[in-house]
């Protein structure tokens, strides 16, 4: 099975990604890997906009029709931004992870701390490690 | 962990796989809802060869099944199925199994994969004669509105007679051979369907011969995902989540595997007979939540005031009918249909409903 792991954007260990925009605003979401471990998506609860979320801690959940998985954030900072949109379409996780499927943007007070995160390739290699 | 002999059928068709009752099984190839609807409208093929099969034979056998069993072997004909409830003393549930009569000096029990020893062990202890014959079979759930469609071309006999919850012993056509197999009409989903037993030697090619014959009706290879959130729909209780050895049957809603008055006594029944004359204090009921989230297993159920009434046992989103549905013990004040409830999801009370059981019901006149 292949799994896409775009190169412009940072990992974590429990499978989200963080996307750097303008002006420390960096976009999270779940990678291709996680959504499949999942299986179908149905659910998904995500902060309000103006909430502060903190690095390696629980911001919202994801639900498939099998599982219920905690959504932790790669990095510290305050919600400007959720996709509702996803929120009504949770499918759109397992069909187009990495575009449609963002959860929340954050704005970050230390944009150096995005990249002590996994790079596609760390990540990759870190797969390939912790599965089969 | 244990392999099936269909283990690299698995593999070719890119499931992923997980650990079930201690055998590697698929979770899931394509996708959960698209298996699950397949089951629904189409035919889904099913790896069931972990569970277990204990055969009990000679000529006490329908004694020592009746015995073990709530049901009633002797009011069983030659060539049917039954589901049953496996006790001990106390009237409490060992498994829930599917008994297969070929006479009454001849018996299969199909059992749950993750029960296999502890119920050998146990059947072993409390009868004449018994042995684990797991190893002998693969088996193969066939299920779905088109399953007829398939097995007819591989049995056409067994296929057009067979009624619900009957069996033959016949051959299966393959491409350049045949094979012996027990062909049941039963399953695990809520629709039509069939089970195959066949050795293991023959289970790639019947797998395989079936995924050809099956193309032109739409067959999808179907994982544990997908027959959890069939059975679930169907209301079928999953031994470990919704039943175990703390549950009675008319705790669990499975009364009618329970044959009190039956002429041979069996394990577990004067339990029975003092549970049903005192009433019960909790019983397994549909769940629906009308709030926003899914009741997942070990959640809590309150009353409207917020007192704790309960925990679930099963839930999901269901993919046919979609909507959050669960499985879960209520106190017997608050088990009527109808009645509002609140589940504890992540912490918020969410509003839900008891509801009967099952959840979806395939139209009588399509079920044979």
């Amino acid at each position: 099975m292949t799994t896409l792991i775009p190169v412009h954007l940072r990992y974590t260990k429990e499978h989200e990604w963080a996307s750097a925009q303008d002006d420390n605003i960096v976009a999270i979401g779940i990678t291709h890997h996680a959504q499949q471990r999942l299986g179908d998506v149905v659910y998904l609860e995500l902060p309000p906009i103006g909430k502060t979320v903190e690095k390696d801690k629980i911001f919202g959940t994801v639900e498939s029709v099998k599982a219920v998985s905690d959504l932790f954030s790669p990095l510290t900072g305050v919600v400007v931004a959720v996709n509702e949109a996803l929120v009504n379409h949770p499918e759109d996780i397992n069909q187009d992870p990495y575009k449609k499927a963002w959860m929340i943007k954050i704005r970050i007070k230390q944009p150096e701390h995005l990249d002590e995160l996994m790079d596609s390739v760390a990540y990759a290699r870190y797969l390939e490690q912790h599965t089969k | 962990m244990k392999r099936t002999p269909l283990y690299d059928c698995h593999l070719r068709l890119g499931a992923q796989m997980t650990d079930f009752g201690g055998f590697e099984m698929p979770i899931r190839y394509s996708g959960d809802k698209i298996e699950h609807m397949a089951v629904r409208e189409k035919v889904g093929l099913f790896d069931v060869s972990h569970m277990g099969e204990i055969l009990i034979a000679g000529p006490k056998a329908e004694e020592d099944v009746n015995r073990l069993l709530s049901n009633d072997a002797a009011k069983i004909q030659n060539g049917q199925a039954f589901y049953a409830a496996m006790l001990n003393a106390d009237g409490k549930i060992i498994d829930d199994v599917v008994a297969y009569k070929f006479s009454p000096e001849k018996f299969i029990i199909c059992v749950n994969a993750s029960n296999r020893e502890k119920d050998f062990k146990w059947i072993h202890e409390n009868c004449n004669y018994a042995k684990d014959v797991s190893d002998n079979f693969a088996q193969i759930a066939v299920q779905g509105p088109r399953a007829i469609n398939l097995v007819d071309a591989l049995s056409p006999k067994e296929a057009r007679s067979l009624k619900r919850y009957h069996f033959a012993e016949g051959k299966l056509q393959l491409e350049t051979q045949s094979t012996d197999a027990i062909i049941a009409r039963t399953g695990y989903t809520g629709e039509d369907g069939f089970e195959l037993y066949v050795s293991t030697r023959d289970a790639t090619k019947v797998w395989e011969t079936l995924f050809k014959v099956g193309s032109p009706w739409g067959v999808t290879a179907c994982g544990l995902a997908a027959r959890d959130t069939l059975r679930l729909e169907a209301g079928m209780c999953l031994y470990g989540n919704d039943i175990n050895e703390e549950t009675t049957p008319f705790e669990a809603g499975i009364d009618f595997v329970v044959k009190l008055n039956k002429s041979h006594s069996f394990v577990g029944q004067v339990a029975l007979q003092k549970q049903k004359l005192n009433g019960i204090s909790k019983k397994l009921c549909g769940l629906r939540v009308t709030g926003k989230g899914i009741a997942r297993h070990g959640y809590s159920i309150h009353a409207k005031t917020g007192k704790r009434i309960g925990v679930v046992t099963s839930g999901t989103q269901t993919p046919y009918l979609n909507q959050a549905i669960a499985l879960g013990y209520v106190e017997s004040d608050f088990m009527n249909t109808g009645t509002e409830i609140a589940i504890e999801i992540r912490g918020q009370l969410i509003p839900a409903q008891i509801v009967s059981i099952p959840f979806y019901r395939k139209a009588s006149k399509e079920l044979l």
